[in-house]
């Protein structure tokens, strides 16, 4: 399975990124990231003046010699991240080919591959109706097929009940990090009310939007009642090619609409759909946006 | 048009036939199991339709085009059950020939509208409803026919023709617009018209006559076409007319001048009007008439002594013809009667026509009898050049030709000498001169002629006289205990005046003798006074005639001009070419009112163009008429048709059926 949500190839190039944020927060961790707090690294960041108590190992001696006064140098701290891969594991995202789950599985792993690898916390959550699956919180490289399994296992169901899932997830995640939300924002309460859960938390939101081919452009004619599959709600339609124009129109909208909700507030905005290639994904439209380098 | 329903369904089928509809909503509804398809949520197309509510009645009928189709369908099939049908004329025939009226009583006016427009209009709806492979003509015909179009099947050339259609006030004469028609469609007889194209077969046509009936019966032949007339007009519209108006001297006075006008009542009521008599815009007189129903008043107007001009009297009335409420009379200027005197030497005669008096009324030439054998004379005679030839003692010579005696186009005065006519009685055998009578007493004059006004013959001696025939039409002015020894008669629009008894005479050797003391009485001069008013045609000019619109005006103008010019009342100048004499032929008198001849900016005559037509005037319409033998009733050209729309019903509903079945296939957006 391993083989499967990482190939050896994406592995290769995964290898090279980092993940990277908007925000500098406080690891729990020396990890590889910079911090706010100086701390204990190689890069040179002030200096200031001693005061009694401070560490003498950095006191700049050269700087003492010179001036004949005490000076601190200040170096920045290198931190680790907490990083959070939340995927939308609703019953809705089980259609496509491959299922819009499926590809999110993909991204998540690959996602959390580039955290592990550069000591970052990781933690992947299914959110599925109002509850969470969360992984264990992983870190290190030797976690990596903890990531995979975790992903492997997981399975549709439920309902898309975005807001009560990350509201939960927000009380269980105190902390900051970055947080890549995978879903197809299918959600009859809408999705704003949840977004906003996350944006109260300092967070580094990444959204990516994922629809199917079937929702784009659906191959439907006829008269349908068309079935939810999550809450079994029915839609009768009579479908013709004025009213799948309309569909389309419709679902440019949507995406527009979260892509403008997103954007006002900060949030990274990620509209696909389960045909990208998630290396394309990755490498290309994730590193635009600055999440990974 | 109206629509009429001739259905083949009863009651009961008709309740079945109302039940398909029915059945397809029914069945539509029922119809209506939808494929449940999976989809991973229904929100989007929720937000789609959030603003139509699925399941709602009227959103499956907006929703659902082959629904409607469907209806439509059998919506047709009903209305062809129906047996619908279109109900409308229709000009049956292949060719017409459009016969126009556009005489004086077309332009009657009827409820607002002329006739001629009303007949126009109908004949334009015709038009419309002829067959597409019929074919037409039209012709305008008053008292001349006019080919507006000759035979075409183009519909917007004959409404183009139609409406080049303008009214005239001639008077109507079918004849010629018969002639032309039947000429057309009756081979081996000619028409008149130029436009007319030879027909080689036998082509018969329908005659479409549309008039008012007023026309004199016409004896023309109508062999293959067939008649139908269509009466425009009422039957009871009245009119009043002007039917005469003339200007002339009152009896015994020859320094006035007196109107006299005649206004008749084509209709069932008395009318009361007010005729007003103007000169220019000066009102001169106005009286108000009672004109009986049917029947005529006459009017006289003194108007003293008044300028040469033109008069116009005119009723104050609202009726149905206004072209004869107006009529014109003219007093022309004074004009110069040209006189030839052909004597052997009278010199009392040639005295008193040269006097001062004289002189104004008169040209004289004198010529001797030897005048009367030259080509000179032959020319003016037969050219009209004289207004009045005085043969004093000799006689007109004799034509070659005809070996009559060559009178000339002008009135004449025979003095001593009685013209070798059979109308004065001339009888190869007869003895000839009459045998004179010595010493003639005379015992009456006829006073109240012209010629003899304020003659006073007494104390007037004669020698020797001969007792004058009396032709048909004469008039005798002097009558002797011998017989007539002064007669008038006319002779073709002419006045030959002959006298019994010579002035002078001569003996032989030459010596003069006179054989009557006439000329030295009073009353001589004044004869000859109204010789030269009467006979010099003065008179007549200053009375101008009145022309029926179109007919020649034969003008004599005494002028050395080549060309002279005419004015028509609308404005209109016309040049007038002198044809032969001093005779000018003006033919442009279709218009009504008075027409003034000018020669270099002087106004030298007036004449006029009056309706002055009882047949026109009379506008009660006719609604039947006779054609030689035939009487024609008037009906309704176009004949009634009924069309069935069931079968076009059918075939929409087929062409309903296809687009919902396109529509099914490839399920077309609406």
């Amino acid at each position: 399975m391993t083989q499967v949500l990482l190939p050896p190839e994406l592995v290769t190039r995964l290898e090279r990124l980092h993940l990277v944020t908007r925000k500098v927060f406080h690891g729990r961790f020396k990890g590889e990231r910079r911090s706010r707090r100086k701390g204990q690294s190689v890069e040179f960041a002030d200096y200031r003046d001693y005061v009694p108590g401070d560490d003498l190992r950095f006191i700049d001696w050269n700087g003492y010699a010179r001036l004949d006064r005490l000076y601190l140098k200040l170096f920045l701290e290198e931190e680790d991240i907490h990083f959070y891969v939340l995927l939308d594991a609703s019953e809705s995202m089980n259609f496509g080919e491959p299922t819009k789950l499926q590809w999110a599985v993909r991204l998540a792993a690959a996602l959390g591959f580039v955290g592990l690898v550069r000591g970052d916390r990781v933690s992947v959550q299914a959110l599925r109706g109002s509850s969470v699956e969360a992984s264990p919180v992983l870190r290190g490289r030797v976690s990596v097929p903890r990531l995979v399994e975790f992903l492997d296992q997981l399975a549709p169901g439920g309902p898309t009940e975005l807001a009560p899932a990350l509201k939960r997830f927000c009380l269980a995640n105190s902390g900051k990090g970055i947080v890549v939300l995978i879903s197809d924002l299918l959600d009859k309460s809408g999705y704003q009310d949840a977004l906003r859960t996350l944006l109260a938390r300092e967070f580094d939101i990444y959204v990516v939007h994922v629809l199917s081919q079937e929702e784009l452009d659906p191959d439907l004619s006829g008269d349908l009642r068309l079935l939810d599959a999550e809450d079994a709600d029915a839609a009768e339609v009579t479908v013709t090619a004025g009213l799948l124009r309309r569909y389309r129109q419709t679902v440019e909208n949507f995406r527009n609409a979260a892509r403008v909700f997103c954007t006002r507030r900060g949030l990274a905005y990620l509209g696909t759909d389960n045909t990208a290639a998630v290396e394309d994904v990755v490498l290309r439209h994730l590193r635009q946006r600055g999440l990974v380098q | 048009m109206n629509l009429q329903l001739d259905s083949p369904l009863s009651g009961a089928l008709w309740a079945l036939a109302l039940a398909v509809p029915i059945g397809i909503l029914l069945l539509y509804f029922l119809k209506l199991r939808r494929r449940e398809v999976e989809v991973p949520s229904t929100y989007l197309w929720l937000r789609m339709i959030e603003d139509m509510h699925v399941n709602s009645l009227w959103q499956r009928l907006r929703r659902n085009l082959l629904l409607f189709l469907q209806l439509l369908a059998a919506a047709l099939v009903l209305l062809a059950l129906l047996g619908v049908s279109w109900r409308g004329t229709r000009l049956v025939g292949e060719r017409f020939i459009f016969l126009i009226d556009v005489s004086a009583s077309m332009s009657a006016t009827e409820q607002g509208r002329a006739r001629w427009e009303r007949a126009r209009q109908e004949a334009l709806a015709a038009v419309d409803q002829m067959d597409s492979d019929a074919v037409a003509m039209v012709v305008a015909f008053s008292d001349r026919a006019e080919v507006l179009q000759s035979f075409t099947d183009s519909r917007p050339a004959l409404k183009e023709a139609l409406r080049r259609l303008q009214p005239t006030a001639r008077r109507t004469r079918l004849r010629e617009a018969l002639l032309v028609a039947s000429g057309l469609a009756n081979p081996g007889r000619l028409a008149n018209d130029p436009t007319d194209v030879p027909v080689p077969d036998p082509l018969p046509a329908t005659l479409v006559l549309l008039s008012d009936g007023r026309f004199p019966v016409p004896d023309v032949p109508l062999g293959n076409l067939t008649p139908r007339f269509l009466p425009v007009g009422e039957e009871k519209t009245w009119n009043l007319a002007i039917t005469a108006l003339q200007v002339d001297r009152p009896p015994g006075r020859s320094d006035a001048w007196q109107a006299f006008a005649q206004v008749e009542n084509f209709g069932s009521e008395p009318r009361r009007v007010l005729a007003e008599l103007r000169r220019g815009q000066v009102l001169l007189d106005a009286q108000e008439l009672e004109v009986p129903a049917e029947g005529a008043t006459s009017v006289v107007f003194d108007l003293g002594q008044i300028e040469p001009g033109p008069l116009e009297l005119k009723l104050r009335i609202d009726d149905a013809l206004a072209l004869d409420n107006t009529a014109w009379a003219v007093v022309n200027p004074p004009q110069r009667a040209d006189v030839l005197l052909v004597t052997p030497g009278n010199e009392p005669l040639e005295l008193a026509l040269q006097t001062s008096l004289a002189g104004e009324l008169c040209h004289l030439m004198v010529q001797s009898p030897q005048y009367l054998q030259t080509p000179q004379y032959r020319h003016a005679a037969l050219a009209g050049t004289f207004d009045l030839v005085i043969f004093d003692r000799c006689e007109p010579p004799l034509d070659e030709k005809t070996k009559r005696p060559l009178l000339p186009l002008a009135n004449t005065w025979h003095l001593g000498r009685v013209p070798r006519t059979a109308a004065w009685g001339f009888r190869p055998g007869v003895p000839w001169p009459p045998k004179l009578h010595e010493q003639p007493q005379l015992i009456d004059l006829a006073a109240e002629h012209p010629l003899m006004q304020l003659v006073d013959m007494s104390g007037v001696d004669i020698v020797e006289g001969f007792s004058v025939p009396v032709p048909s039409g004469g008039h005798v002015l002097m009558e002797a205990d011998t017989g007539p020894l002064m007669v008038v008669a006319p002779r073709e629009g002419f006045l030959d005046l002959v006298q019994g008894f010579t002035l002078i005479d001569e003996e032989e050797g030459g010596k003069v003798v006179v054989t009557t003391n006439w000329p030295i009485r009073t009353s001589f001069p004044v004869f000859i006074l109204n010789v030269l008013q009467v006979l010099g045609r003065a008179e007549q000019m200053a009375r101008a005639t009145s022309l029926r619109p179109g007919q020649v005006a034969s003008l004599r103008i005494n002028t050395t001009a080549a060309e002279l010019t005419v004015v028509a009342p609308d404005g209109t100048h016309y040049p007038l070419r002198r044809r032969s004499g001093n005779l000018f032929p003006f033919l442009q008198t279709d218009q009504l009112g008075v027409y003034r001849v000018v020669d270099k900016d002087r106004t030298v005559r007036w004449f006029t163009v009056n309706l002055f037509d009882r047949a026109e005037s009379d506008v009660r319409a006719r609604h039947q008429v006779q054609i030689r033998h035939q009487s024609v009733v008037g009906s309704a050209v176009r004949q009634p048709i009924q069309r069935p729309l069931w079968r076009w019903a059918l075939l929409l509903a087929l062409g309903v059926l296809v687009v919902e079945w396109i529509t099914f296939t490839r399920r077309v957006s609406f």
